[in-house]
């Protein structure tokens, strides 16, 4: 088990990394630390490493302090953003290095490099040097290298990153499959939120340094703790309303009934003119089809394969993206009729500290992917 | 088109003048010290005299050369290889300033760093450990220099703290994941500080004393006291010691460097 108290990290010029950081991770668990580059995801990983220092606060695994253990005592396994293979060692050689630290016997060495080769599935590369190995070759002798030395906690640093699309789908579903089989304690860092949903136990979403939501994939995704979330996670188009009577909401382009808002969305005790945030995803968007719905103006339309995402504006101007299936009769620059789908919109009272923190959002263009 | 390809002949032509101009020198010093009479280029035969007289006349020289310089390279091995690390691998306050500091002598005449030492060190000169610290001095800049972009360029820093995860301690690392990758600059940096020992004058011309003379120092006394037979036999052995290590080099700088970029 391992747990992180308050750590902070302050960098020589002055840049906060980390900040009051705290977090604990279950037996078996994988733990994807969420957030845009340069939040401090790596960093944290390092931290916990034992490659950097924390400016204060404390890292425990097991119950055990091991904030000023050397990264050598720690028994963690660690696979790079870019592998870091040794170049002048063959694949085999690159996994057999932990054990080989460890004084195992020749025989066991042998066994153990061929077994966790089979487990990342590349047995046939064994006697080949990393330059002549392709990315995702280099990220499964990265795993197995790691994997061999059966760490007590196993940290990736955004593995599939480097990767193209295809491979990293792969790659995502096969790591997910092996890292749940053998039960390992993992700490993910990615920035992707697909994969970050499909592979982690539990998310962490984190903003310059902060912790901002820990929660399961559906509560993150249902739930956002607030704009930033609900914009990094599932691309949502994120409102400002004002509560009107008998829990409606006004949108000032439409009004939002309560049979719309999901589980989640508690206002009943909000007074007329609160204002609200309103967490709108563009598969929560459906056709109006002759019901009473608001008026959409399209400005783009992409084809997703399985969908299509229309880029549109309300009659306030709100800048809104919406997914809908597939054979739709509509092309950009036509208006279209669109309604909510019931039970889906997330709505939260905006308190003080959050509206002048998120306000400027607002402004901005949605965020999408 | 027309302009280029005349632009590449007189190219050629430039490049073929400046060989010829590079080693005439040299093949009139290969006929000299082979023939009875300078003058005379080996049209009065072919002897071998004035090598017997170079290594009668400057044996010793030829033999404290090779001394000073195999010992300044062992010095350079142990001090460069640890300075280029520790500057490669930890940014500590202060690294910049002493890298600046260690690369200064590079670009201090040998004669300054000569005379900083007389000065500094009077009692022990005279003894050929003096002319050994100035060549120390003078060349360890170099072996620095050459480990330091052999150890940048491979994202050393990196591998190292891979290794460290795998719980290798700090020896492991050195001479398991360190070593086996710097050889190449390492070796390049020991035959440079070799060559440059070898062919030292400034500096060994103002520390030398008349039992402690190197071999540029002893060849500058030949061709001064005008003897051009055996300068010429001397100068041939002189390149006869510095050409291998010259040609190592080459080799290991044309040579494609398996060990570089992301890996
Ligand atoms: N060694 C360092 N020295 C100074 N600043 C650093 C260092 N490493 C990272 N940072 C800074 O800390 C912040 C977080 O970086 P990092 O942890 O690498 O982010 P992420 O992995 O989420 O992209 C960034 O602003 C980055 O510039
Ligand atoms: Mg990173």
């Amino acid at each position: 088990m391992l747990e992180l108290r308050e750590v902070n990290k302050v960098f020589s010029m002055g840049t906060v990394a980390v900040k009051n950081l705290s977090l604990s991770l279950v037996d078996g668990e994988i733990f994807v630390l969420l957030g845009p580059s340069g939040c401090g995801k790596t960093t944290t990983l390092r931290i916990v490493a034992g490659l950097e220092n924390p400016t204060s606060g404390r890292i425990l695994l097991d119950g055990r302090d091991i904030t000023s253990m050397p990264p050598e005592k720690r028994n963690i396994g660690l696979v790079f953003q870019d592998y870091a293979l040794f170049p002048h060692m063959s694949v085999a050689q690159n996994v057999a290095f932990g054990l080989r630290v460890r004084r195992l016997p020749q025989e066991k060495i042998k066994q153990r490099v061929a077994e966790a080769l089979e487990m990342v599935r590349i047995p046939e590369l064994a006697n080949r040097l990393p330059k002549t190995l392709s990315g995702g070759q280099k990220q499964r002798v990265a795993l197995a290298r790691a994997l061999v030395m059966e760490p007590g906690l196993l940290l990736l640093d955004e593995p599939l990153a480097a990767l193209d699309a295809k491979l990293r789908d792969e790659l995502r579903q096969e790591l997910s499959v092996l890292l749940k089989k053998l039960k390992i304690t993992t700490l993910y860092v990615t920035h992707d939120q697909t994969e970050a949903l499909a592979l982690g136990h539990r998310v962490g979403v984190m903003r310059t340094g902060e912790l901002v939501q820990v929660g399961t994939p559906q509560e993150i995704y249902r739930k956002p703790a607030n704009a930033f979330v609900a914009r990094f996670i599932g691309n949502a188009n994120v409102l400002i309303g004002r509560m009107a009577s008998g829990q409606r909401i006004d949108l000032g382009f439409t009004v939002l009934e309560k049979r719309h808002l999901n589980m989640e969305s508690d206002v009943a005790d909000l007074p007329p003119g609160a204002s609200v945030q309103v967490v709108i995803r563009p598969e929560h968007l459906v056709p109006a089809n002759g019901a009473r719905g608001f008026a959409f103006y399209i400005q783009d339309i992409q084809f997703l394969g399985d969908r299509f995402r229309l880029l549109g504006s309300t009659s306030t101007g709100a800048v809104l993206a919406a997914d809908l299936p597939g054979a739709l009769d509509i092309a950009a620059g036509m208006p279209a009729q669109l309604s909510f789908r019931e039970g889906s919109i997330y709505v939260e009272a905006v308190s003080g500290d959050q509206a002048s923190h998120s306000a400027p959002d607002y402004t901005r263009d949605i965020a999408i992917a | 088109m027309e302009t280029q390809s005349g632009l590449i002949r007189i190219g050629k032509i430039l490049t073929m003048m400046v060989i010829v101009f590079i080693f005439a020198p040299i093949v009139i010093s290969i006929l000299g010290s082979f023939s009875p009479a300078w003058h005379k280029g080996l049209l009065d035969g072919f002897t071998l005299q004035w090598y017997i007289a170079v290594l009668e006349d400057y044996g010793h020289t030829i033999g404290l050369t090779l001394l000073i310089a195999i010992v300044c390279v062992l010095i350079n091995l142990a001090l460069g290889t640890l300075a280029g690390y520790a500057l490669a691998r930890y940014h500590f306050r202060g690294a910049k300033f002493i890298e600046e500091i260690m690369l200064l002598p590079l670009a201090v005449p040998g004669i300054a760093v000569a005379l900083a030492l007389i000065q500094t060190y009077p009692l022990i000169r005279g003894s050929w450990y003096f002319i050994l610290i100035g060549h120390v001095v003078f060349t360890f800049p170099f072996m620095v220099n050459s480990m330091l972009s052999g150890m940048r360029s491979l994202r050393l820093v990196h591998l190292e703290e891979a290794a460290a995860s795998l719980g290798a301690g700090w020896w492991f690392r050195f001479t398991q994941v360190i070593l086996p990758n710097v050889w190449r600059s390492l070796i390049n940096g020991m035959l440079l500080v070799f060559t440059i020992s070898v062919g030292e004058f400034n500096l060994s011309f103002f520390l030398t004393t008349p039992l402690t003379m190197t071999l540029p120092v002893g060849l500058f006394e030949s061709y001064a006291s005008l003897r051009l037979e055996i300068a010429s036999a001397y100068t041939i052995i002189f390149f006869l010691l510095i050409i291998p290590s010259l040609i190592a080099m080459q080799y290991l700088s044309g040579e494609e460097p398996f060990l570089r970029g992301n890996v």
